[in-house]
């Protein structure tokens, strides 16, 4: 039997005016967490507002857990848990009374939003500052108090718009554990961010945008399959006869320190092509070593490509 | 660090109906002016004439006070038409409502509460009764409240027929005059992330709008010119609204008219710029 869609995403497109943010956008959430990639102007943060139910798509629809979200109206944003990307705190209220009031804005009674706030705030660290005004709190304490915010009233999904800018590497390493931990508990987890490497420490999967339409939605094992291969090649011989074959064959390659050659193999030439050339040529291959391709290596092709 | 040591805890309690969503917005919005002891003194003050005239009722009734003209049309319309309620309304205004929309834009938290499951619409809603419902402390619940004392204490019962005007006439005031005066406040507050600026504004078009168009007004011998000051125009809606014609010179249509299209821009400005792509963008 098919496992359902947490997120099915189909040809969704969104404007603001003559602009076109978002263009034909499909792809579908399976659950864990999944990275929204691309570069600024791409369309992550239209998407989320979107998929928030806050901005009207011009075209296009999603479901959420098999629902049609225009059937679900302002009442999807009880399974949704969003952190945006801005501040969004008010100044002169605790912790407690800023997760607490959230809480009755999502539904909840106003004793058991205190006491989930109490919860939620232990759980996301900030127990001990709880009474403390939220305006005092550190970077890193507002964006725990944001995922508290988002976490309060229970989501099936949590949207989270560049939830480690602007942190330092303890704080970054917090939230990111935060956020195993939530997959762990078995939220769904969309992250929206341009630190590549946050990606590659929490998500299985990847949502790369670009001008508004998806490059690719798939997991990111598969990306770095699929894109184009790093070696290192030790050539015993004239290196310059080496690289001018390597050009001649339409392959990236570079010289490196002393007979080490950097090269470049698209993904439709392999080992057997390279050593094939390399019989022809006055000189052998010593050495062969594959370089480990990386999410940022995949990612920047893929969006040079689409440039 | 103790982050999440004690694990992700899911809830399993109730959940309030939808259209409720708006009422914590609202408490939360006048929390703060329940708590200033400054404010409740001011609201005191803008009571304070209501009091009076309750208590010169009662002391009418027993005789303790002669020359008291009942609790009618004229004398309602002369507690809601003048300089001192004016000048509450407009301090109200000012203090409560430049914040409304403003506040949430400077410290970025409409994406918060829209975020939530709750409508622009029910948003409006919040900021709009958090206003409104202080306006009703001294505009449509002491006249109600009058008539019910009134009655309470003579018995006569006949008084809600043959003042049925003043319970009809203050509603239409308080919908037609003060809804407008809540909405065109509100559509004020969301031009701005600065509520300071929407202050100011609100004290230039408040209060210099109201002098101007007195001043016009007397120097010109023209009625139209109340149309500078919207407090004025209340005070000219309070009248015709209670049967008290002879306190302007103005037409109720006129009246009826500029509140029309104040609501309309009011309203039509809160859409402009209160549409949901525009706000988020």
């Amino acid at each position: 039997m098919n496992k359902q869609a947490v997120l099915s995403v189909k040809d969704l497109c969104a404007d603001y005016g003559k602009v076109q943010a978002l263009r034909g956008v499909t792809f579908e959430v399976m659950g864990g967490a999944v990275g929204l990639l691309g570069p600024n102007g791409a369309g992550k943060s239209t998407l989320i507002k979107v998929l928030l139910n806050l901005m009207p798509p011009s075209s296009g629809s999603f479901r959420f857990m098999g629902e049609d979200s225009r059937l679900l109206g302002e009442g999807i944003r009880d399974r949704i848990g969003y952190v945006p990307e801005r501040e969004g705190l008010r100044a002169g209220i605790s912790g407690i009374g800023w997760v607490s009031f959230l809480g009755e804005m999502s539904g909840l009674p106003r004793r058991r939003a205190i006491e989930r706030a109490h919860e939620i705030l232990n759980y996301v660290g900030l127990g001990e500052s709880r009474y403390r005004d939220t305006q005092t709190y550190s970077t890193g304490m507002q964006q725990r108090l944001k995922f508290a915010v988002a976490l309060v009233h229970d989501p099936d999904i949590v949207f989270l718009d560049e939830p480690t800018a602007g942190m330092d590497p303890a704080g970054r390493e917090e939230v990111l554990e935060l956020c195993r931990d939530l997959v762990g508990a078995g939220k769904t987890i969309l992250f929206s961010t341009h630190i590549l490497k946050d990606v590659e420490a929490i998500c299985s999967t990847v949502v790369i945008l670009n001008r508004g339409q998806v490059l690719a939605s798939e997991p990111i094992e598969n990306l770095k399959v699929a894109e184009e291969r790093h070696f290192i090649v030790q050539w015993q011989g004239e290196r310059e006869s080496f690289l001018a074959a390597c050009a001649g064959a339409g392959w990236k390659a570079r010289p490196g320190h002393e007979s080490l050659v950097h090269l470049v193999l698209p993904p439709d030439a392999g080992a057997r092509e390279l050593f094939s050339m390399a019989a022809a040529l006055d000189g052998s291959i010593h050495r062969l070593v594959r370089e480990e391709s990386s999410l940022e290596d995949a990612y920047l092709s893929m969006i040079a490509r689409g440039n | 660090m103790p982050v999440y040591h004690q694990g992700y805890e899911t809830y399993q309690g109730e959940r309030l109906p939808l259209w409720w969503r708006w009422v914590p917005l609202w408490r939360e919005e006048i929390a703060p002016f329940l708590n200033s002891r400054l404010f409740l003194f001011f609201m005191a003050l803008a009571i304070l004439p209501w009091a009076l005239v309750a208590i010169s009722q009662v002391l009418l009734h027993f005789k303790v006070m002669a020359n008291v003209p009942v609790f009618d049309e004229k004398v309602a319309a002369f507690l809601l038409a003048n300089p001192w309620q004016d000048f509450m309304m407009a301090f109200l205004s000012i203090w409560v409502g430049s914040g409304l929309v403003a506040r949430d834009r400077r410290d970025k938290t409409i994406e918060v509460f829209l975020g939530r499951a709750l409508s622009p619409v029910q948003y409006l809603w919040a900021k709009a009764f958090s206003l409104a419902g202080f306006f009703l402390l001294f505009t449509l619940l002491p006249v109600w409240l009058m008539v019910l004392l009134h009655v309470g204490i003579t018995g006569d019962f006949f008084y809600f027929i043959q003042h049925f005007r003043i319970l009809w006439g203050s509603l239409l005031y308080t919908v037609v005059g003060v809804g407008g005066l809540v909405l065109f406040v509100l559509a004020l507050s969301s031009l701005s992330s600065s509520p300071r600026l929407t202050g100011l504004l609100l004290i230039g078009i408040l209060f210099f709008g109201t002098t101007a168009g007195t001043l016009f007004g007397a120097l010109g011998n023209n009625p139209w010119a109340s149309m500078f000051g919207i407090l004025l125009e209340l005070s000219v809606l309070a009248s015709h609204c209670l049967g008290a014609d002879e306190m302007f010179k103005v037409s109720f249509s006129h009246s009826m008219i500029y509140f029309a299209v104040l609501t309309a821009a009011s309203l039509g400005l809160l859409w402009w710029n209160f549409s949901r792509k525009r706000l988020l963008r």
